[in-house]
């Protein structure tokens, strides 16, 4: 759609053809009712940025909601500190399935685990990926790289064949 | 590579697969939402390239073009001469809506903190740096007052939050799941009528209460680590003056102030810098972050059984979830997680240096973004 389409037009569409995708990547990154706050939050940005918003919007959006994610979560450790001394506690990160793969994604670093969440579950392809992290597929594909064999050294070790030789000895720079 | 080359593992372990029951009148209640809030905001031009903000807003509504004008409320560095909270379920102060969840880049070289890391533990790297700035919900987040009862060591025993005023509140009647679930009741304290919440933790019951004084302007407190006959007592040295925490020391004298406001109430949302520091172990990203544009002083997030620490001369708090918070400068903290490495953590956090703007390292290690 084009920049002359009326912008209540355009959010409709917006919201008609992206809205359950933008939940759908909210679960599987924050607590229950927070998705619910994600996708509205990440909505209002889209009404307020609606004519930055590129023509392949999904990971515009998918970028505005991971950032929403973090605040969402930081916002939570930040009300639970003022409040609760159970803030002292890690937070684990909502959605991760639980098992060596969820534990496995865990242990990588959040980039890492975001560009494997955005393929493989959030169905982005490659350029869109790149898209949503704001790199270039260049970079993209490098970290891919790195990310898959990553994953696969921690799953198994986390199955109990621990390959210490296939981490890195340091990360690279430049992660994104 | 595509999808499918990824482990088939991975690709089966997806949480959240498919649509659930639900999901269509789910997304409708959200929406609504949605309408609600945005119906505040207008749509942004351009960023900076028409320079013609009027002739980009023609079409919207009258009452849109104001608020856009007057510079989006919402997300005006401008302050809300208003204050709106929300009470959550466990008496605390909530701005929810206030984060728009977008925080704009700031290159190193512009960053009002620019911390270098002039000790870098043997086997470390730095990756690079990189900052955000971005808004916080100030009046929520930050207390008026906080006393505390230390004992000999320093640690907490006890202590006071009290947070306000803010001019509007509304009762969350639904909200995250607790359990157990606080329990609300009609009070009162000082001889006003007040709202009080008694909320079960690990360490006893936090009493929180919610009140109003004389101008209808709203107050919230909470005391955690005395009974509630204590907690009454340490509420009766509270008193406020206008928008000003009076604190009658006396009234509990083994308690001690850690943090009161004396200038300006604090404002619906403030801005906040972000600098980061991203280094390797050689294991793991290790990531410093500064958190700048905050007035309080870390002793404010001191909970009972915990105390503060020295490093180098400046507090550090040490969580209990491995990571550490440290006063790297007034108004300034750095928190950053220890794996076992605390001696390298904190020669680290001591090692940081603030650079000048025109230092080339700012450039050298900035992140490609």
């Amino acid at each position: 759609m084009g920049d002359d389409a009326p912008d209540e037009e355009r959010f409709d569409r917006l919201w008609r053809d992206h809205a359950a995708a933008v939940l759908a990547y909210a679960r599987r990154r924050v607590d229950g009712d927070q998705a619910d706050e994600v996708v509205a939050e990440t909505f209002v940005v889209a009404w307020r940025r609606l004519r930055e918003i590129p023509e392949a919007a999904r990971p515009w959006l998918f970028g505005v909601a991971r950032r929403v994610s973090a605040n969402v979560r930081r916002s939570e450790q930040r009300r639970e500190a003022l409040h609760d001394r159970l803030a002292a506690q890690p937070v684990p990160a909502a959605g991760v399935p639980s098992g060596v793969v969820g534990r496995a994604l865990e242990r990588l670093p959040a980039d890492d685990r975001e560009l494997l969440m955005l393929l493989a579950w959030d169905g982005l392809t490659r350029p869109e990926a790149a898209a949503a992290l704001g790199c270039s597929r260049g970079t993209l594909a490098v970290r891919l790289h790195r990310a898959r064999r990553r994953l696969e050294a921690a799953m198994r070790e986390m199955a109990g064949d621990a390959g210490s030789n296939v981490l890195p000895a340091t990360v690279p720079g430049g992660l994104r | 590579m595509s999808r499918h080359d990824l482990p088939s593992a991975l690709l089966a372990a997806d949480p959240a697969p498919g649509a659930e029951p639900g999901d269509a009148e789910r997304l409708a209640a959200i929406r609504a939402a949605v309408d609600h809030r945005r119906h505040a905001v207008a749509v942004r031009s351009r960023p900076r390239r028409h320079g013609r903000r009027l002739a980009v807003l023609a079409g919207l509504t009258t009452a849109a073009v104001v608020v856009a004008v007057a510079g989006t409320r919402l997300w005006s560095p401008e302050p809300d001469p208003l204050v709106s909270a929300a009470v959550a379920v466990d008496g605390s102060l909530s701005c929810g809506s206030s984060f728009e969840g977008h925080a704009d880049p700031i290159r190193p070289d512009k960053a009002r903190v620019r911390l270098f890391p002039t000790v870098i533990p043997a086997g470390w790297r730095l990756v690079d740096i990189f900052a955000r700035e971005s808004t916080w919900p100030v009046a929520c987040t930050t207390p008026s007052l906080v006393a505390a009862e230390l004992d000999a060591t320093g640690v907490m025993r006890g202590g006071v939050w009290v947070s306000g005023p803010v001019d509007r509140i509304s009762y969350e009647e639904e909200g995250a799941e607790v359990n157990p679930k606080p329990l609300r009741t009609a009070d009162t304290l000082n001889g006003r009528p007040a709202v009080r919440y008694d909320y079960q933790q690990e360490d006893g019951i936090h009493y929180s209460w919610i009140w109003a004084d004389d101008r209808g302007k709203h107050w919230q407190a909470s005391v955690a680590g005395h009974s509630l006959a204590d907690a009454r007592k340490i509420m009766s040295a509270v008193g406020t003056d206008r928008d000003q925490v009076v604190w009658s020391g006396s009234r509990f004298p083994r308690m001690r102030v850690l943090h009161q406001r004396t200038g300006p109430r604090y404002p619906a949302e403030g801005s906040t810098e972000n600098w980061y520091i991203r280094l390797t172990d050689g294991t793991r990203e290790r990531l410093v972050d500064v958190i700048s544009g905050r007035s309080q002083p870390i002793a404010v997030d001191l909970r009972p059984g915990e105390r503060l620490e020295d490093l180098a001369g400046r507090p550090l708090l040490r969580w209990s979830s491995g990571s550490v918070t440290y006063e790297v400068l007034p108004g300034s903290r750095v928190t950053t997680e220890v794996h076992g490495d605390a001696a390298a953590v904190h020669a680290l956090l001591a090692g940081l240096r603030q650079l000048p703007a025109d230092d080339p390292r700012l450039d050298e290690y900035a992140m490609k973004e």
